[in-house]
């Protein structure tokens, strides 16, 4: 009898063992999936700000009436020919040079100090009729 | 001695199947995410290269004589930019390279 009590015990103590190795195995996976899928909503929230950007130089004349389009409850400052927008946890950078009649502008949206997106675009200004 | 067998019993029964449904819902989510991490980063590539072919057309107005034609190429998409006799924009096409799949012939001519 004292047996059947010790394998029963002994049974007991193997298969909690056995699911808390399960358990922990498990947890690192669902972390992992996390950290995962928030790197995704990051990047396609960066991917977003500067395509928005782009699109604002491609329809501006200057720095400041990107800044016009851009700006949302005064999140946007310019210094040093640098539009810098803040949106949440992201900062984009605008860049504005003028070489005649083309545009180059540099983005580059940050997430806590790091670099997360670029992007290069260009635009002419057109001859109004 | 008499050696006393251990017997799986009900308990390690239902663990070893709340086991296998929790790993099955571990794959679940850790593949999905990896597809959206995936789908996330393919999207940020193609606005690059959408933007790198806008910046390759510019620069080529910036400088095209009135007729003159240009096709700029990158990753998988195509930019098709045309300056007509009068030196404006004719054309500014940008399209995604892709070939039509014939493995199945003469499916349905629509008659």
């Amino acid at each position: 009898m004292k047996k059947h009590i010790t394998a029963f015990y002994l049974e007991t103590l193997a298969l909690i063992v056995a699911f808390l190795g399960v358990l922990l195995v498990l947890s690192q996976v669902f972390g992992l999936a996390r950290v995962q899928s928030e790197k995704a909503g990051q990047i396609t929230a960066a991917v977003s700000l500067a395509e928005r950007a782009a699109e604002a130089v491609a329809s501006s004349g200057s720095l400041e009436e990107v800044q016009r389009l851009l700006d949302e409850n005064g999140n946007t400052a310019i210094q040093d020919n640098t539009l810098e927008i803040q949106a949440e946890d992201l900062r984009a950078s605008v860049t504005w040079e003028s070489e005649g009649k083309l545009v180059r502008s540099h983005i580059t949206v940050d997430w806590n100090g790091s670099e997360l997106y670029s992007l290069e675009t260009a635009a002419r200004e057109e001859e109004t009729p | 001695m008499k050696h006393v067998p251990v017997r799986l019993g009900p308990m390690a029964l239902l663990l070893t199947v709340v086991s296998i449904c929790l790993s099955v819902l571990g794959v679940l989510t850790f593949s999905t995410s990896r597809a959206d991490l995936a789908l996330s980063e393919r999207y940020a590539k193609t606005v690059q290269t959408r933007y790198h072919l806008e910046v390759q057309g510019q620069e080529f107005l910036e400088t095209a004589r009135p007729g003159e034609s240009e096709v700029f190429e990158d990753d998988d998409m195509v930019l098709t930019v045309a300056v007509d006799e009068n030196g404006k924009v004719s054309q500014w096409t940008m399209e995604k390279k892709w070939t039509q799949d014939n493995t199945i012939d003469n499916l349905w001519n629509g008659n």
